[in-house]
Parts: C-alpha cells; sequence; structure tokens
C-alpha cells in the first residue's frame, strides 16, 4: 500500500547538486554545424550502408567543449523515424577549443528488413552534459530525409552478403570450396575419369 | 541433369554477389552555394573528393548621391585540389553600405573599407569572397586563402565612382579627392590624395576613405587578395574621390576565369562529383545527397538552472536563471525543445505534456516542464520529443523562463534529488 504524503515533503534539493557539480557556464556555450539540410536524393536499398556527406562542428562558445553525435527527431513529423542504431559517426564524440571546427563522417545502414518509406531524423552534435540537476543543453542539427526503396527479401539478402563478403573476403573461401567441389562433382558423373597409378 | 541446374544456380548465387559488392553508380555533380550572411562560414569535403570546382564573386562597393555608380566585383572560377574530410573556410564579401550625408558607409564582410566622413560623405568598399584553410580568428588565416575574387571600391560624396575590382577610383572634378589605387598581386593600394588622403589597402583589406568636414568623403577600399586604396577626401565645394578595387587571387587553381559579375551577388559556389573519390572496398556506399549548407548555430546563457527545493504539488515552480538563447548562425533558425524524465535515488518521474494534481489528471511520478517566454507570454509544455518553440532570426537572443509542475503528492523521490534536463536544439528554419 503506498505511504501518502499528508505533510508538506522537502524532496527536490537540486541546490546541493549544483553545489556538488561543475559551477555553471554563464558565459558562452554553444554548438554549430556547417549543414543545414540533407536530403538524399536516390531511393536507399534495405540491406545496404550509406556513407553520408561530412559535416563540420564548430565551437562557437568561449570555453573548451565536448559535443557527441546525437539523432533525433520532430514531434508529430508524417516521416518515418529512422532507429538511432542505424547511425554511426566518426567520431562519435569530440572535444573542441573556442572557434575549433572539425569534421564528423556519419553513415547510415539500414537493416534488411527495414519498411520501406520516406524517413527523416535530425542528426548532429549535442554538448555533453556534466554533473546532476536540472541540466540545460544545446545541439545543433541538419535534417536528414531519405527514401527507403522496397526490397525482396531476397535482394536484401543478396545486398548483406556483399557488404559481408566487402569487409570480411575470407569469407569467401567457403562457398568458393563448394561451388568447386560441385564442380568437380558433375564433372565426375558426366565424363568417367580414371586415373591409374603408373605401374 | 538435375546436378547441373544446382550446381550453375549456385554459380549464379555466387557471381551475382560478388558483383554487387561494390555497386556502380554514376552520380550527378553537387553544387552547394554559399551567400553573404556576414559571418565566416565552413565546408567539409566528402569522403572520395579530391577536386572541386568554385566560383566566387565579391561585393560590391556603395553607392552615393552625386557621383557614378562603383565598378563591378570580380567573378572568379577555378578548380582546386582538396582533400577528402578537409575543412573549409568560406568568406563571402559583402556588398558596401551606401554613403548617406554624413554618414559614412560602412565596408563590406571581408575587407571592404568604410568611406569617408564629411559633408557629403563616401560610400563603403565591397568585400571579397574567399576560400581559405585556416580560420578568421588564426592571425594566418589570411596567408592560407586558396582562390579569393575581390570587390569593388565604394563612390565618393559627390564626387568619383568606386573602382571595379582592379582598377582604380574615380576621381572627382578638380580640385576635389582622387581615387584610390587598386590593390596588386603584391601590395594594397594607394589611397587618393586630397584635402585628407584615403588610407592605404592592405593584404585583404581596403583603406579607409578619407574625411573632411566641408566636402565630399573619400569612398572606401574594396577587399582584395590586397585591398584597394580609400579616395581622397575633397575639400569646401568638392566631391570626394572612389575607392580602389581589390585584387583576386588564384593560386594553384587550374582552368581559371576572371571576369565582372553584372548581377553582383557576393556568393562562393562549390560543384564536386560526389563519385570522383571512386568506390569504397568496404560495401559503404557514398549516398547521393543535396545539402543546404547554411551553418546552424546556437548558444545558451547558462548549462544548468536551479529550482530549489519544492514540494510535491506545486504549480510553476520557477528555475533560476533564465535561460537566454541566441541564434549565432547566419541564417534565421528554427528552435526546438524537449525534456527529459526525471531520475533520482529514490524515484524517478515521467515528463508529461498535460495534467493537474488539482482535478488529478496528473497520475503520481509524473511532472511537467514548460517553457516561458516573458517577451512574448508563448508558452510551451515539453514531452521528451523535440517540439518547435521559436523561430530565431540571425544573431537574435529570447530569454525564456524553465518552469515545473512537481508531482503530486504520493509520488516517489520524497527527500531525494532529482536530475533532468532541458535541450535545445537548432535547426534551419522551418518553411511550413
Amino acid at each position: 500500500m503506498r505511504r501518502h504524503v499528508t505533510r508538506p515533503v522537502v524532496l527536490v534539493a537540486l541546490w546541493v547538486v549544483a553545489l556538488a557539480s561543475a559551477a555553471p557556464v554563464l558565459g558562452s556555450m554553444g554548438v554549430s554545424i556547417d549543414v543545414g539540410r540533407i536530403d538524399v536524393s536516390e531511393d536507399l536499398a534495405p540491406g545496404g550502408e550509406y556513407r553520408l556527406p561530412a559535416f563540420g562542428v564548430r565551437n562557437p562558445g568561449t570555453e573548451p567543449t565536448t559535443y557527441k553525435l546525437v539523432v533525433s527527431y520532430i514531434d508529430g513529423q508524417d516521416a518515418g523515424r529512422p532507429a538511432e542504431a542505424w547511425f554511426t559517426f566518426e567520431p562519435a564524440e569530440l572535444t573542441l577549443q573556442p572557434g575549433e571546427s572539425r569534421p564528423v563522417q556519419a553513415r547510415l545502414t539500414l537493416p534488411v528488413d527495414s519498411e520501406p518509406g520516406t524517413y527523416a531524423a535530425l542528426i548532429g552534435p549535442q554538448i555533453v552534459s556534466e554533473g546532476g540537476g536540472a541540466q540545460v543543453g544545446a545541439a545543433a542539427a541538419a535534417r536528414l530525409t531519405f527514401e527507403v526503396a522496397p526490397s525482396s527479401g531476397w535482394d536484401a539478402f543478396l545486398r548483406w552478403f556483399s557488404r559481408l563478403i566487402a569487409e570480411q573476403p575470407a569469407l569467401l573461401v567457403l562457398p568458393g570450396a563448394t561451388l568447386l567441389l560441385l564442380v568437380l562433382w558433375v564433372l565426375r558423373r558426366r565424363f568417367s575419369i580414371s586415373i591409374a597409378r603408373r605401374a | 541433369m538435375r546436378t547441373r541446374t544446382i550446381a550453375l544456380a549456385v554459380a549464379a548465387v555466387i557471381v551475382q554477389a560478388l558483383g554487387s559488392v561494390t555497386p556502380a553508380r554514376a552520380a550527378d555533380p553537387t553544387t552547394v552555394t554559399f551567400l553573404h550572411t556576414g559571418a565566416e562560414q565552413t565546408w567539409t569535403v566528402p569522403a572520395g573528393v579530391t577536386a572541386i570546382q568554385v566560383v566566387l564573386t565579391g561585393g560590391r562597393g556603395g553607392t552615393t548621391v552625386g557621383a557614378p555608380t562603383p565598378g563591378g566585383a570580380h567573378r572568379v572560377a577555378g578548380e582546386l585540389v582538396v582533400s577528402p574530410g578537409q575543412l573549409l573556410y568560406v568568406e563571402v564579401g559583402g556588398h558596401g553600405s551606401p554613403g548617406s550625408e554624413s554618414t559614412p558607409g560602412a565596408g563590406g564582410f571581408n575587407g571592404g573599407a568604410a568611406g569617408g566622413s564629411a559633408a557629403s560623405a563616401g560610400a563603403g568598399g565591397g568585400g571579397s569572397s574567399d576560400l581559405r584553410t585556416l580560420p578568421r580568428l588564426d592571425p594566418a588565416s589570411p596567408g592560407s586563402r586558396l582562390i579569393v575574387a575581390g570587390g569593388s571600391g565604394g563612390s565618393g560624396g559627390s564626387g568619383g565612382g568606386g573602382g571595379p575590382a582592379g582598377g582604380a577610383g574615380g576621381s572627382a572634378s578638380a580640385p576635389g579627392g582622387r581615387g584610390g589605387q587598386p590593390g596588386t598581386s603584391a601590395a594594397g593600394g594607394i589611397g587618393g590624395t586630397g584635402t585628407v588622403a584615403g588610407s592605404d589597402g592592405a593584404a585583404l583589406l581596403g583603406g579607409a576613405g578619407g574625411g573632411d568636414p566641408q566636402g565630399g568623403g573619400g569612398g572606401g577600399g574594396a577587399g582584395g587578395y590586397f585591398g584597394g586604396g580609400g579616395g581622397g577626401a575633397g575639400g569646401l565645394g568638392t566631391g570626394g574621390g572612389g575607392g580602389g578595387g581589390g585584387s583576386s587571387y588564384t593560386g594553384d587553381a587550374t582552368n581559371v576565369t576572371v571576369g565582372f559579375d553584372d548581377l553582383s551577388t557576393p556568393m562562393v559556389a562549390i560543384t564536386y562529383d560526389p563519385g570522383s573519390g571512386g568506390g569504397s572496398s568496404t560495401g559503404t556506399v557514398d549516398a547521393v545527397v543535396t545539402m543546404a549548407s547554411s551553418a546552424v548555430c546556437l548558444e545558451l546563457s547558462t548549462s544548468s538552472i536551479d529550482f530549489g527545493t519544492r514540494r510535491f504539488g506545486e504549480v510553476g515552480a520557477e528555475g533560476a536563471p533564465s535561460i537566454g538563447i541566441t541564434n549565432c548562425g547566419g541564417v534565421t533558425e528554427s528552435i526546438l525543445a524537449r525534456g527529459t524524465h526525471a531520475v533520482g535515488a529514490d524515484g524517478a518521474w515521467a515528463l508529461v505534456a498535460s495534467g493537474s494534481c488539482v482535478d488529478a489528471t496528473l497520475a503520481l511520478d509524473q511532472y511537467r516542464l514548460r517553457l516561458f517566454n516573458p517577451g512574448t507570454d508563448d508558452e510551451l509544455s515539453l514531452t521528451t520529443t523535440n517540439q518547435a518553440l521559436d523561430t530565431m532570426a540571425a544573431g537574435s537572443t529570447v530569454n525564456n523562463t524553465a518552469l515545473m509542475d512537481t508531482p503530486c503528492p504520493g509520488s516517489s523521490g520524497a527527500g531525494g534529488v532529482v536530475s533532468m534536463q532541458i535541450l535545445f536544439t537548432a535547426i534551419e528554419e522551418v518553411v511550413p
């Protein structure tokens, strides 16, 4: 049974946290991205991995600041929401001095079972907040839109298999050997080959 | 027969799979255009791109009453070798401001100089446009310019017209002020003579126009690889000389053309072939995209706020300080806001958009966060997903106060400390 509070209760003491953590930045804390919008102009295929254009992240503030690359969405957007796991960023986190800029490479990997349709997300740097209490964060984002094309499961499997082979060519040894054995087997059944040991 | 069919099918599968390892693709060239924003912009060379075609146009000098229209700015085109992932800094020159009676015109962004103060003031010189590898804050930045389009000089007050890029400013009728000399590939233009001579130009910078309170002010020199000299001031009853034009620079660029831009819209356009770097060896494909290059920038006045010690069931508990939000970019931005659920050692509260303890529509362990703009009386109830908060012009600042409706009595977390976050995200303006 839940215990009801019948008298005023002190429950939040955020100032204690504020004292325990770093002092709030009262100067300028900022974030900037050099791309406003990225519209992928071709349909993307399930199972494919796509490299998006690199974009620049800049620290417009007066303090060294650490940023992480994040994916978010707009409330009520018509387009689908691509999962955060579909995106990778290199680097995923970076620390910039005031005025410093650095490029970030984004990649989009579509699962083989991704639904066809239009997707939209906000991608960009967000200031990494430290400490507890009531934090105020800032992010700057590019609006990314892309279309996932309808694809059969077989096509998606082939695309996934292609990527796997490209990344790990050694995996070709097994199917290659299987093919060779099959060919030899067929030849052996069709043509009688007898190799006798020389007397 | 059946065995042979199976073998052929297996072979076909493997061949098809291998054939699609590096999909062949032919992509159209992509052009990214930067317009004048009054601030430095950046562009990152996409993966696989090693060459770009660029077109740059400088800013035009300002006009004055009673003087000829300034000449045109340079339009410079060329090809540059770049490295994938390289960060380039884009400076788009601004037009010089016109001289208005005794108020001189300001120089355009990126090197344009101000006109001379006078009874009939001079106009500002146009700024140059360039691509460089170091940011403006770096003292070595002007030396890192790869290609430059010079601007044109500002016109003198009631005197000579501003010089075109690479050309001298016009002189007022004798004995008025003389026009400033143009910047060259090696030195800034010499300021025009007059009752007060215009300043000499320098690397990147135009020279200011001379000022004479009784006559016409000299026009400001234009920005360029080397800036134009300022026009000389005229004495009583005479006009000022026009500012000199800035020089252009093509450095290691190839297939270069230098001309004048009739439309005189300062800009930098970069064209590249998304597929110029060839295919990937890891199965990753470069997505073909169109991009808006406008930089999005957001600054906040604080990184945390204090709600103090609160009771259950409070409505509108105010956090301090208020949160100043500044659009530090060069374009209008949409500001989005969202919050997080609150967590603490002794409990957790879910962030909800509506509800009240008064009518029991706020369940236990639920709380609300709102942002209130005292300037407009607008209020936004936050959820965990981005919602539109405001539309902000470049350089503008708004203040918002965070308000909290604490959970209803009986919720968890009594006596403890909870943490939450309010997150602001800036994006390019969303046009309905």
